[in-house]
């Protein structure tokens, strides 16, 4: 590799393509990500490996979809069981900058991208804000009086969102010790921030709120007090939307900022997210459709929409006005990276006519080109004219067998895999290596 | 990237198994197949995940943003 800029990665949870203004919204959300698009390179079609973080980040991080394996119990612990063995024998991103000499640092809140599940990899300093930051305060009332009441947890979490803490740490509280990092480190640097602020709750500062505090905190209580689950009041459904626009005018700050604090270090900065968000477009909402049911009551679902997978891509900052309408899977991050080949740092023949996005455990699967599109949720395979969008599926069965023979080559790889996974696992076991 | 050789006849079996999957090439069907391998004679050297995090920490924060019921 030639050219060795220090990169910066930003991934915002949770932003879906087409709220941000450069990709036609119509309120402002992204000036600053407006710019960087402006004259750098926008990929006008990136797809999310998945439509949540623990069906996205690790295929992002790893280039590949972790595979089933013989587990225990839940949802949530077989989720935890496919993720963790995988990423910790995967070669990851950050592992390729720090062998390509790369000094490394990652930042982010988000408990699926915790050390737990190997995601410090390749990193010299990874910030997950697990080992907690609490006042006396909170140890007093939360973890002193409550542990062991029913309350505990909806007490945890309220004070939670107006402390801003764990999960919902926004990006001032860690800020400084990005710059901190990036002044005291050597050249060429690689830091990656994974922001929650866009996430459920939609809590924007102040600064960025356009509406009554209480209006958005009611409106937030009431999409988790149903589950997620519609109907919402129009009222309700409109305020989510306008706080989800407001977060991401927050987050877009934090770019501003960041740029801003970072120009004498000249970076690339690449900005691009995990998966979308519902605003009841398809009769769901946020992007889990429930909790993972670890008492059997509730049923996850996850979908693959444009507003669950089409997210933003624009690497700004390299003087290269480029528009890229080929799709490209954020699963060939990596590869976006010309770590490993002479030549330009970004590299952008590093699309697909076609890329695959999918649901944790495969049964849902999505084929997606630049204007034609195929849906297997599992029960019915569908086409549609993304020009015409989401609602009315085209009725062509030679496409639909074209591009479900494109699903069906990736469900035969995938069957592969866990084959071989659970082959290994069983040889594993009984040789007890 | 660093080379190996294959006997041509074990070469011959994978491309069998590749066809018709998404495994690009031969090279990734072997990597998976030694990752996977791997993982399992390399656990427990110390050189894994950090298995001090405390699982139930994650989990609380996991359900702290509606992903556990």
């Amino acid at each position: 590799m030639t050219d060795r800029r220090n990169v910066v990665l930003v991934t915002i949870d949770c932003l879906r393509a087409d709220h941000c203004s450069f990709m036609g919204y119509e309120r402002e959300t992204t000036p600053t990500l407006d710019a960087m698009a402006s004259d750098g390179i926008v990929f006008e079609n990136a797809i999310a490996p998945g439509p949540s973080t623990s069906e996205s980040m690790p295929a992002i991080f790893s280039g590949s979809y972790p595979s089933a394996r013989p587990g225990d119990g839940d949802v949530i612990d077989e989720r935890i069981s496919r993720i963790r063995p995988h990423m910790q024998s995967r070669r990851t991103l950050a592992e390729a900058f720090s062998e390509a000499g790369y000094a490394t640092a990652g930042f982010s809140p988000n408990p699926f991208t915790t050390r737990y599940f190997g995601f410090q990899a390749g990193f010299d300093r990874y910030e997950d804000f697990l080992d907690g930051s609490h006042g006396r305060l909170y140890e007093h009332l939360i973890e002193g009086r409550l542990s062991n009441s029913e309350l505990f947890m909806p007490l945890r979490v309220l004070f939670n969102w107006l402390q801003k803490e764990e999960v919902f740490k926004t990006w001032e509280q860690y800020y400084d010790d990005l710059l901190e990092w990036t002044a005291g480190t050597s050249r060429p640097y690689f830091l990656w921030v994974h922001l929650m602020d866009v996430h459920h709750p939609y809590l924007a500062s102040r600064e960025d709120r356009s509406s009554p505090l209480w209006k958005n905190m009611y409106a937030n209580w009431r999409l988790r007090a149903q589950d997620y689950e519609p109907p919402f009041a129009e009222w309700v459904d409109s305020e989510l939307v306008t706080a989800y626009d407001d977060s991401i005018a927050y987050a877009d700050r934090f770019l501003a900022e960041l740029t801003d604090d970072l120009a004498g270090d000249d970076p690339v900065v690449v900005v691009s997210s995990d998966h979308g968000e519902s605003f009841g477009e398809h009769d769901a909402y946020e992007h889990h459709g429930g909790a993972f049911g670890q008492h059997g009551e509730q049923e996850y679902h996850s979908y693959l929409y444009e507003e669950n997978i089409h997210v933003p891509l624009v690497v700004g900052n390299v003087d290269r006005d480029e528009t890229v309408s080929d799709p490209f899977s954020l699963r060939r991050l990596s590869d976006l990276f010309g770590l490993e080949r002479n030549g330009p740092l970004i590299q952008t023949d590093v699309t697909d006519d076609f890329v695959r996005a999918r649901t944790i455990e495969g049964s849902g699967m999505a084929v997606r080109g630049e204007h034609w599109k195929y849906i297997d949720d599992g029960d019915r395979e569908r086409v549609f004219d993304l020009r015409e969008g989401e609602t009315e599926p085209v009725e062509d069965d030679q496409l639909r067998a074209a591009l479900g023979e494109l699903a069906a080559i990736s469900q035969r790889g995938t069957a592969e895999r866990e084959r071989l996974v659970s082959r290994a696992k069983t040889v594993a076991d009984a040789s007890d290596v | 990237m660093s080379s190996v050789e294959l006997p041509a006849e074990v070469h011959g079996r994978i491309e069998r198994r590749v066809e018709g999957t998404d495994f690009d090439s031969v090279d990734e069907y072997v990597t998976f197949v030694l990752e996977e391998v791997l993982h399992y004679a390399e656990s427990g050297s110390g050189n894994m995940t950090d298995e001090a995090v405390d699982e139930d920490e994650v989990k609380d924060r996991l359900r702290s943003l509606g992903y556990i019921d």
